[in-house]
């Protein structure tokens, strides 16, 4: 009963700072929160798919670019208004990550992590592909993102709420597909797919079904992020962003909401305080701290505070075991 | 007088899950031990505890010398011979390389071959496309030829039909005939284990209940309800 | 027809160095059953340390010897401290592991020599001469230089595994570890070996490329993914099957390029993908891998 209250109580807290935050902050503070929000929805969808139902992404930032490029060429050359572009990249990149998801089913492991490499890795090359609908290499600029009269909000507090409501939406989104019936049937499947099949799951159907929500979350974030940005280029969907997602769940903790949370803002402000120090070397940190998390930390930063908190609780407890 | 393996107060398992109690038990020169016992009763991990592969407590000597926690590449030089369940065959390798990673020498797989001579017609073929019973021989000539103080035999009946398990151990009574290589066993079938060896154990839930020459376990009441099955 | 034969020849050379680099890998996941997503980053670091040699006055073959010995042995310690400790662990955690080397690296060497393209002499002063050969397919040195390069090696291979003892029991030590180990064998060293000798031939197929793509810390990317496509064409345990997937990858990429007007040259790496992804799903072993090639 107490550790339930404390969750609540977090989560009450930080749902208040971060409802706050627009008033207090600077808009430029303001817009990287907001940031950091994004990579945490994409995160959260990522955890769904290697968390929940154990299949490696390396290519999510295919669907973050598909979802932004959607929204961009709405806005852009359709004149839709910002926020109706985001449940249509979201049902987009659903479709997608079905798509995706379908050969990734004859995939495992290191063979699945390959080949969303490589899809991520050609993914810009295709956006130039096809110019005609995506402008090309120099990609799309818009009109930044205006606040409704009615709301009395200033323009960058407008769109931080909008994605403050998206992120909250969705992690109770997953936060209830997680406790479903198709929730634990992911789990099984992560942890013993013949036996899943055995007790009657139709692994297929949830290994793709898991493939399309996470899909879903990462098109959704890149229409977030279009609007946040106000610009789209093939340059910022590529290799590089795809592992820094992965990044971002393992150091928030694979398989946790909580963590998909800190994973974000994590690989937001991350690079940007090692960048601080030099640019060049934020890298050099970022790589170290992955290497040195998955031998630390192999469950995230949340793993710690669990193993922190059973040692603390129990002091005949020792912990994990490794033989 | 030292035994040639000599292990005690042996405890060993897999992370919090204690596997083997207290183990006492001797092996001299030139002997042949079985150890019997039922399935889950810990008689791989016994010899992975001997071997180096399980990680355990307490003390295992050979020749007096104390080996328990060297790795088991380590033991392998020392003396230590393991045919592990399943035979551990390299089926990707032929016979003759299978042979070939235990030794240089020429001399010695030549020799092999004449006691097996069905391993040296199939000497070019694939180790994994030979039988359950050639590859058991594979296993045993591999592991021999490393020159073993004692070999450690997991199981070598499994999954072998009668007439080919009386075969795998009528050769290794000829081995010890001609090498004096001390054997420790461990063996579902009971009886086949008593004819061959000088001593045994019998291994319950991870302890030692019972030990004695083998003529006397074979006619012991429990051993025969529970293992002879008469 | 002319052309048609200059672009197989130029097919023949871009897959010589996919080639080097599928061996590479496939000599890792042979070892180790390992995906190494980090062999292009080292490869390139190694080249620029041999840019370094050259560029502070050494002579080609003292900067290449020092280069392949320090890559060896930058190999052969990344798999001792990095990739040992867990090498039990779920793939999730390797991969981690090699994608942070992979950020590191890259990272790392466009600190020290920043993101500025450096150029890179070829191996031999030969290297700028164009050679005719014949039915008019002009070739210059460093090419020929690379496809030599990846015969020798792969003949050097193939010897070393098929003919030697350490070979034998590198083959053995990756078919069953510890049966390996129950032989006597030091399969802790075995693996270093491996890891050594891959660094190796990553760094060689760098120096080799690098003249051509001009040398940034973005060189080996795309080369490690041509590479990756040529390892899963031919299989990931066959260093056979990493040479001819090698070459078929660069023929399709080059043919490819010229004759399917979708392609264009942007989609290049699109063939790569699509071909990566066909093999896996049609024959997951590849067209000379023989093992499951799922690890538990």
């Amino acid at each position: 009963m107490r550790r339930l209250d404390g969750a609540l109580v977090a989560a009450v807290v930080v749902g208040a700072l971060l409802l706050a935050a627009p008033f207090y902050y600077a808009p430029y503070r303001v817009e990287q929160i907001a940031s950091a929000l994004v990579l945490a929805i994409i995160v959260l969808g990522l955890g769904i798919l290697t968390g929940f139902s154990g299949q490696i992404s390396l290519g999510h930032s295919a669907f973050v670019g598909i979802g932004a490029y959607i929204a961009a060429i709405l806005v852009e050359d359709h004149g839709w208004p910002y926020v109706a572009t985001i449940p249509v990249a979201g049902a987009v990149c659903l479709g997608a990550g079905i798509v995706v998801g379908l050969p990734a089913l004859r995939l495992r492991g290191l063979h699945l992590a390959l080949v969303t490499l490589a899809f991520a890795a050609v993914f810009p090359a295709m956006l130039r592909r096809f110019n005609g609908l995506t402008h090309g290499n120099r990609g799309i600029r818009l009109d930044d993102a205006v606040a409704p009269g009615w709301t009395g909000l200033a323009d960058d507090q407008w769109v931080y709420m909008v994605v403050l409501v998206t992120a909250a939406a969705l992690f109770l989104f997953a936060r209830n597909v997680i406790r479903s019936r198709v929730g634990r049937s992911m789990i099984a499947v992560r942890d013993d797919e013949i036996a899943a099949q055995a007790a009657g799951i139709n692994v297929a159907r949830v290994r793709t079904l898991a493939f399309g929500l996470s899909a879903l979350f990462a098109g959704v974030a890149g229409a977030l992020e279009t609007l946040l940005v106000g610009a789209v280029a093939p340059s910022s969907f590529g290799v590089l962003p795809s592992i820094g997602y992965v990044v971002g769940l393992v150091i928030g903790g694979v398989g946790s909401l909580v963590g998909a949370l800190i994973g974000g803002f994590a690989i937001h402000f991350l690079p940007r305080w090692a960048a601080d120090i030099n640019v060049q070397l934020s890298g050099v940190v970022y790589g170290g701290l992955l290497i040195a998390l998955t031998y630390i930390a192999p469950d995230g930063i949340v793993g710690l505070g669990r193993r922190a908190r059973r040692l603390l609780s129990s002091p005949t407890n020792q912990g994990d075991n490794k033989s | 007088m030292s035994a040639l393996l000599a292990v005690r107060d042996l405890h060993a398992g897999y992370g919090p899950i204690r596997v083997l109690h207290e183990i006492d038990l001797e092996v001299g020169t030139g002997e042949i031990v079985a150890v019997l016992g039922a399935n889950g009763a810990g008689k791989t991990t016994l010899l992975r505890a001997i071997s180096g592969l399980g990680r355990a407590s307490g003390s295992v000597r050979i020749d007096g010398r104390e080996v328990l926690g060297r790795p088991a590449e380590r033991l392998a030089r020392l003396g230590i011979g393991h045919v592990p369940e399943g035979r551990g065959t390299f089926i990707d390798l032929t016979v003759e390389e299978n042979l070939r990673v235990a030794t240089r020498s020429r001399v010695d797989i030549e020799r092999w071959y004449d006691q097996f001579p069905v391993l040296a017609q199939r000497r070019r073929q694939l180790a994994g496309t030979l039988s359950g019973g050639e590859q058991q021989m594979l296993a045993i000539a591999r592991t021999l030829l490393s020159k073993p103080r004692v070999l450690l035999l997991d199981e070598p009946s499994t999954g072998l039909a009668p007439t080919i398990t009386r075969e795998v151990f009528r050769i290794l009574a000829e081995v010890r005939a001609l090498e004096s290589t001390a054997m420790l066993i461990v063996e579902q079938n009971a009886s086949l284990a008593l004819d061959l060896a000088d001593r045994a154990y019998v291994l319950e839930t991870g302890r030692i209940v019972l030990g004695g020459p083998s003529n006397q376990l074979r006619y012991d009441d429990a051993v025969r309800g529970a293992y002879l099955g008469y | 027809m002319d052309r048609f034969l200059q672009q197989v020849a130029d097919g023949i050379v871009n897959g010589s160095i996919y080639a080097l680099v599928a061996l590479a890998l496939v000599l890792i996941h042979r070892t180790t059953g390992l995906v190494n997503f980090a062999q292009g980053e080292l490869a390139m670091l190694s080249t620029y340390v041999a840019w370094s040699l050259l560029d502070s006055g050494a002579s080609m073959p003292v900067a290449v010897a020092v280069t392949l010995a320090a890559s060896f042995a930058g190999g052969a310690l990344i798999e001792r401290v990095l990739i040992r400790p867990v090498e039990s662990s779920s793939p999730l955690a390797i991969v981690m592991i090699t994608i942070g080397l992979f950020i590191s690296v890259n990272s790392l060497a466009a600190w020290i020599w920043t993101p500025i393209g450096r150029p890179l002499r070829p191996l031999f002063g030969f290297g700028g001469d164009v050679f005719e050969l014949p039915a008019g397919v002009r070739l210059n040195g460093q090419e020929l230089t690379i496809v030599a390069i990846l015969l020798v090696v792969a003949g050097a291979l193939y010897v070393f595994f098929r003919l030697t003892r350490i070979g034998l029991l590198m083959r053995a030590a990756s078919s069953n570890p510890t049966s390996s180990r129950l032989a006597g064998v030091n399969v802790g060293r075995l693996l270093m070996l491996g890891w050594g000798l891959a660094a190796t031939m990553g760094a060689l197929a760098g120096i080799l490329v690098a003249p051509k793509l001009t040398l940034s810390p973005s060189l080996m990317l795309i080369v490690l993914i041509y590479g990756f496509a040529a390892a899963t064409l031919g299989g990931f345990d066959s260093p056979l099957g990493a040479v001819v997937g090698g070459i078929a990858v660069g023929l399709a990429e080059s043919l490819a390029a010229t004759y399917v007007a979708f392609v264009g040259s942007d989609l290049k790496l699109a063939v790569a993908f699509a071909l990566i992804l066909v093999v896996l799903l049609v024959r997951p072993a590849g067209l000379f891998g023989s093992r499951t090639v799922h690890r538990a």
